[in-house]
Formats: structure tokens, sequence, C-alpha cells
């Protein structure tokens, strides 16, 4: 893939998820910038924002298969990965046949991911790693690619289990839905609540998606550029001497080095969208929030002091 | 060269320029601040001549900037780096220049993307060159009051300058007391005490050592007023009465047409002709006729009764005189002989006095430019202290010496100023020059002031008794002696100075008759 075609797409995806989305420039892009790295994600925001929407008209974009699981508390694993149930041939033999579950599309948004037990929660773990599930004796791959967006509100604490640091750790990305703007607001009332709803169509599909990763890949990261991403990640851990004062006082745990590739990664991809064929400082610079932020873990302090990981980072 | 390096090039060149800007700030700062603090230093530990640490401080701050230049000199990946930042490039630059050499489509793409950039970039948007203001401003400050401080007087340089001039005028002095003592030492003259001319010569190098060893002029010019007491002391109080004595003996022994020859010299104090004549007298006395003889030994007695002050001579002349009247010759040959030897050894003392004097002469020549450069470090104390304290007020360190030669005229270094703590407290043998001690807290006035006497020919005879009257410290010629007492002792002093070979005859005959005019 040639770098215009790749900036071609990732302008037609954002152009077509535009129809329906109103506003959100920058979640879209940074949406966009996690599927082309082939990473997760993790959307937090009020309800009502737009979320499901925004996950599920990328499915249609990118002609990806979708799944939505709506988490509860109830929510068994293999409801979510899918299980082996006893059935009966034309010859009247019983057998043991797997029914997957909804982890086995292209796309699963996991709506409210943090009302589901830990255990509910971790069987996404290999999943989003290794992207296969394992039932019973048998590993079974997922389809390529395999997305993972999932959500959670901030706001209901009550009844919510906090994901894990190691599953926090598998999202390439946790993004923030930021509430609309006036303006937005108005055209998200105009154009839902009108006769006509616009129709999605798919401007590129998973090979595409592959494809650019591919390139994005290939895309010069100079020497001293890598030097910022490592001194970046280093600066979240309070026990190394790049680390500044708000580092020392308030985190408890620095990123992992998932972190590091999250921020390289994402830095080449945002330049390939930024029409350019190196990574820049200021690439890594707007991918460190979104890349460090669920990486970053603070300690009792910080919370006394009101400080959020998006002030450390 | 690729659009890339010719922005590189000039972006390092623009580089090279702020950081020689930069250093060149720095190294004046480092200079100026050194500078102060040397010469904030010189206030305590003074440096003369003061330009050569400013010197240092200058190569210092030369050396400073040059090597931090040198040392910041920036690669190609900083100076990339650098443009990016500047220019806007988002690290196309960097990236160029470190895949420079790498293949593939992407690399090729980059490098064409970082050219492109490179072709619009304006190096004019790096803007002018920055100056450090901070570190001019810390230079100029430190240099200026650096220069102000060069400006104003150092009294720990004066200080200095003035202790090099005292040590240096020390050992002037002490030079020239040496070579006197050497002069002296080799003028030995026969018939003269030798133990007493070394003595002489021991005091003047003791007093050269002194002088050398002195914590100050002052304390070196008291050294050698000291030296100039002692050394007078050992003069023969009574060689003016010797003098007179054989001077009247040889007036009566004129008389005798066979003495005439030998009373001449007496009588012109020639002592060295008067002992060849005595001595040819004795020779030829057995040639005389008994008459003859009778009319010397009447007049060796009249001699012997003029010979009053010179008990030897008197004692040589009356024994010759009776030895004659005897009828023995031998007798008074031996006793005319004796008479001569006399009239030798006078004429050695009279040598030995002589020497004393140019001496004590020598001496004083010495402590002039001493007392010049305590003088001028009074003015100097002066001039930075106002009314600030004296050394040795009041001292008199000869004050009234001058008896016997120059009466009334002694009026010490310092008359009638002692307010030290021991004014005038001196006991010497010479009237009047017991030094003041030195007084703590005494008015600042000129020591010395030229006051010292030049003793000319004419030695006080301790006729100021040594009755500790130097308790006057202003000199108070207490001590006046009458004309005709200090006459023969300038006479001999005077025929002693012009009894030289190298002063013709003549003239040494009209210094003889000055002096016979005047005693007359």
């Amino acid at each position: 893939m040639q770098p215009e075609r790749f900036q071609e797409l990732a302008l037609a995806i954002e152009a077509e998820l535009a129809k329906l989305i109103v506003g959100q420039r920058e979640l879209v892009r940074s949406v966009l910038i996690a599927m082309i790295a082939e990473g997760h994600v993790l959307l937090e925001g009020q309800p009502g924002l737009g979320k499901t929407v925004l996950v599920r008209s990328l499915g249609r974009v990118l002609d990806l298969g979708f799944a939505r699981v709506q988490f509860t508390p109830d929510l068994m694993p293999a409801d979510v990965t899918g299980t082996n149930i006893v059935t009966e041939d034309d010859a009247g033999r019983r057998r043991f046949e797997f029914q997957a579950g909804p982890l086995f599309t292209n796309l699963l948004l996991a709506d409210e991911i943090n009302r589901a037990t830990p255990k509910t929660q971790s069987s996404l773990l290999e999943a989003m790693q290794e992207r296969q599930v394992t039932v019973g004796d048998r590993t079974r791959h997922l389809p390529r690619p395999f997305f993972v967006l999932a959500t959670q509100n901030p706001i209901e604490l009550e009844g919510t289990y906090p994901l894990p640091e190691a599953q926090l750790d598998r999202f390439f990305f946790k993004l923030l839905v930021p509430f609309p703007g006036g303006q937005e607001l108005a055209e998200i009332a105009r154009r839902t609540t009108g006769a006509e709803t616009a129709e999605l169509a798919p401007v590129a599909s998973g090979d595409d998606l592959a494809s650019m990763s591919l390139l994005a890949r290939e895309v010069p990261i100079a020497e001293a550029v890598m030097d910022r991403a490592v001194s970046i990640l280093l600066g979240t851990h309070p026990d190394r001497v790049e680390a500044p004062d708000d580092v020392r006082r308030y985190v408890r745990w620095g990123a992992s080095p998932r972190g590091l590739q999250t921020l390289v990664l994402a830095g080449r991809i945002r330049a390939l969208l930024e029409g350019r064929y190196n990574v820049a400082l200021e690439d890594l610079e707007a991918v460190a929030v979104p890349a460090l932020r669920h990486r970053v873990f603070l300690n009792f302090e910080a919370d006394a002091a009101g400080v959020d990981t998006e002030r450390v980072v | 060269m690729t659009p890339v390096q010719a922005l590189l090039r000039q972006v390092r060149g623009r580089l090279l320029r702020d950081r020689a800007v930069t250093w060149a700030a720095n190294g004046a700062g480092a200079a100026a601040l050194l500078a102060l603090v040397v010469e904030l230093g010189e206030r305590r530990w003074p440096a003369d001549p003061a330009w050569p640490p400013l010197v240092v401080c200058a190569g210092i701050g030369l050396a400073l900037g040059v090597a931090g230049w040198v040392l910041a000199w920036p690669s190609w990946e900083q100076v990339a780096r650098l443009a990016d930042a500047a220019l806007g490039g988002r690290e196309r630059l960097t990236t160029a220049l470190e895949f420079a050499a790498e293949g593939g489509w992407l690399y090729t793409r980059q490098r064409a993307d970082a050219a492109a950039f490179a072709v619009r970039a304006d190096p004019a948007a790096l803007g002018p060159l920055p100056l450090p203001i901070r570190t001019l401003a810390v230079a100029a400050v430190a240099g200026a009051a650096a220069i102000v401080l060069a400006a104003l007087p150092n009294p720990a340089v004066t200080q200095l300058r003035a202790q090099r001039a005292d040590a240096a005028a020390q050992a002037a002095a002490a030079t020239q007391v040496e070579q006197v003592a050497q002069r002296v030492g080799k003028q030995a003259q026969p018939g003269e005490d030798a133990a007493k001319r070394q003595a002489l010569a021991q005091q003047l190098q003791n007093a050269a050592q002194a002088v050398r060893k002195a914590p100050d002029p002052q304390s070196a010019v008291a050294s050698l007023s000291q030296a100039q007491q002692t050394i007078r002391q050992l003069q023969d109080p009574n060689q003016a009465a010797k003098q007179d004595a054989a001077s009247a003996a040889g007036r009566q022994l004129a008389q005798d047409p066979n003495a005439a020859k030998a009373g001449q010299a007496l009588a012109n104090q020639n002592l060295a002709a008067a002992g060849s004549e005595l001595n040819s007298l004795a020779q030829n006395l057995s040639k005389l006729n008994s008459q003859q003889q009778q009319q010397l030994a009447q007049s060796l007695a009249q001699a012997a009764n003029a010979a009053g002050g010179d008990q030897k001579l008197q004692s040589s002349l009356s024994r010759a005189s009776q030895a004659l009247q005897r009828g023995d010759t031998q007798a008074a040959q031996q006793a005319l002989q004796q008479a001569a030897q006399e009239a030798q050894s006078l004429n050695g003392e009279n040598a030995f006095e002589g020497d004393v004097n140019q001496a004590v002469n020598g001496l004083q020549q010495a402590k002039q430019p001493l007392e010049d450069q305590a003088s001028r470090d009074a003015q100097g104390q002066q001039g930075q202290q106002g009314q600030g304290s004296g050394q040795n007020p009041g001292s008199g360190q000869n004050p009234g010496s001058g008896s016997g030669q120059n009466p009334g005229q002694g009026s010490g270094q310092n008359p009638g100023q002692g307010a030290g703590q021991n004014p005038g407290q001196g006991a010497g043998q010479n009237p009047g020059q017991g030094s003041g001690g030195s007084g703590a807290t005494g008015s600042p006035v000129k020591p010395a002031g030229g006051s010292e006497q030049v003793y000319v020919p004419g030695q006080a005879q301790d006729t100021g008794g040594g009755q500790n009257q130097g308790s006057q410290p202003n000199g108070a010629n207490s001590d006046l002696l009458p004309y005709d007492e200090v006459l023969p002792q300038y006479t001999q002093s005077a025929l002693s100075q012009v009894d030289r070979a190298d002063i013709p005859e003549e003239q040494r005959q009209l210094v003889q008759q000055y002096f016979s005019d005047l005693g007359q």
C-alpha cells in the first residue's frame, strides 16, 4: 500500500463516520489509529454520547462483522466465548458441538464492561492478547481482524468491578468521550429526529486495515524520537530519574513496555495520517495521553489530592 | 549537496555564531567576576604591579570562552534536531539525516519529503542572534565594579610599596655603612691603638646588620644614631688637651735654635714630622756643646711646663731637660726618643679620631635617605589616617648631643614634641642622647626633620658629663662651652683631616694658618 492510499482510506473512513457521528473528530481519529494498529480501545464516557453508535458505525464502514455484548454482573464467560453443547445428528448420535459466542466476530462491542464480574472480564484476556479462545481442551482462533471496543461508565460506581491492571494493559488506547458542544448537540438533534437516517457504506475492509498496519510499521523513526518515547515512558515510573515531581509523588506504578509499543506504533500511524513519512515528537505527544492514561496507576495520595492520570501523563 | 545538507550547513553556521556570542559572554562574565575577586583579594593580599593577575583573569575568560565554544561545537544530528525545532520540520531533517543511506521506498519518500521541506524552509525564521542579556549584565556589573576598585587607591598596595621602599632604603644604607666599615678598617696608622680601630670597624659592621634587620627606617635611624654614639665613645676625651699640650710645648721648643724644627712641627700639630725631628734631635744631642745643651735643657723644661695636658709628653720632656742639665746625654737621648714616640702616638690617635669622625659622618649620610623614607612613610600614614599615631614621638635621638662642637645646636630629631611614654629618658654619656622611647599615642610629627648634626672636627669631650641631660628631649643646649675650649679640638681635627698626601702642602699650611689666627 502506498502512503497516499493510506491517507485516502483514512479520510474516507472518517468522512463516512462523520455522516452519523457529530463532532468527536479527535475521538474518531484516535479510534481509527487504534484499529489500524490492530489494538483494542476502552471508551469511557457518560451514557448517550454515541459510543455504541460509533462502534457499530465502524463495523459498517469497515465492512466487518460486528457483535455487541452488554456486560452485566450475571454474565458468564461462556456467554462471551461460547460453549460446547450436546447435539444430535440425523442418525440419532449425540455429540458435543461448539457453539461460538459473540467473541467470534471482527468487532466486538463490550458495553459497560466494568459491570461484569472479574471472572467474565478475564475471559476476554486471551481473546484480546492472543486473539484466540480456549474452551475445554480446544483452542479456536478468532477471525482477523479482531477488535474489542469496550465502554465503561464512570458515573455509576455501585455494582461495578474495576478492570484489573493486566486487562487494562491490553487496551491500546483508553479514550474519553467528551460531551458535545452546543452546536454539535443541535446537529445531533437534527440528524436523529428527522425523517431521513444516514446510511453508511463500507469504504474499507479488514484487509485494508491490515495493509495499513503493515505500512505504518515501516515508517522510520529517528533515534532522537525513539529516545523521547522511552523518556516519556520512563518518566511515568516514580523510581526513575526521569520522573518529574508529580510522578514521584502520586504514581504507584508506571506504564508497562506495552505503553512504549503503543506510543511508537500510534506515532507512526499518526505521522502517516498527517502526511508525513517519519515520526515526529508531536506525534508522540499527541498519542501519549490515550496510550498511557490507563497504564499509569496512582496512589492514595493522588486520590486524596484529586489528581488524575491525565495530569500526571 | 542535497537541499537538506545545504539547509543544515546554514543552520550550523548560525548555531556556531549563537554559541560564539554565548561563550564570549560567558568568558567575559567569568573574566569580569574573576577580576572583581582579584581586586577584592588585593585589598587584603596586595600584588604590585596589579596588572598581571588581571591579565591572567582575562586569559582565563578568553580560554573559557574559546574552550566552551569549541566543546559546544554541534554535531550534525544536533543541528538537524535544532533546525527541526526552530523551523517546524517535525523531525523530517533529523530522520532524513539519520537514514540518509537507508534503502527502501518509504525511506526514499521520507528523504524527498525532507528535501522538499528544506527547499521551502527559510533560515531567516531562526530570527536575530539572541544576546545573553543576563550574562552580559553580570559581566558589565562585575567589570565596572572591578574597574572602580582598580581605580580607587589601594591602601594595601600603598603599604606594600612603602615596605619595599623601606627595605630598599635600609639595604642601601646598610651597604653604605659596610663600605664605610671597610674603608675605615684599611686606614690603620702607625702609633694608633689597633684594638680601637678593630672595635670601630666592628661597630660599623654591627650597625650595618642592625639597619638591615630593622623593622622600619625609623628603627634603622635609631640604630645608626646609637651606633654613632657608641663610635664616638671610642674617641679619647683628652685628645684635645694632649694636642694643646703638644702645641704649647712646641711653641716653647721653637725658641731654641737646635729644637726649632721639632718645636715648630709640634706647634703646627705636624706630629709625624715632630716625632722625626725629636728623634733627630735625640741623635744629635752628643754633637751639641755644653752651652747648647744647657740652653736646650732650659727650653725643654719650659716645654715640659707648657705640656701639662699630656703627662707622657710632659714627663719625657722633663726627663730630657733634667738629663741634659746633668750632662747625661744618653738619658736625655732616651727621653727625647720617648717624646718622639708620644708625638707619633698622638699623631696616630689624631688619625683615628679623624676616621671616627669620618665614620660618624658616613653613618649620618646613611641616615639621611632613611629619614627621608621614614618621613614619606609618616606622610603616607597621615594621608591615610589623618590624625594617626606617630612612631617614637618626641624621641629626640640626639638631643643636645652637639656639646663641644656646636654648642646650643643639638636640638635632636623632634625637639619639644615628645609626647611619648618615656620622653627623653635617655642616659647616654653624651648629653641629651637618650631616645625618648616609643610613644604609644604621640602626635604624628615629622621625625628627624633633618636636624641631625653633621659632626665636623671638634668632638664633644663628654662635656655634658653624661649626667642624664638627655632628660630634656627638646635638646636644650645646657652644655654650652666657651669658644676657646673647643677651638683646639677643631684645630686638631681640621689639621688631621688635611694631613693627607693628596692635599698640597701650601693648602695645609693655609688651614694651619687659619686656626693659628683664630687662636690668637
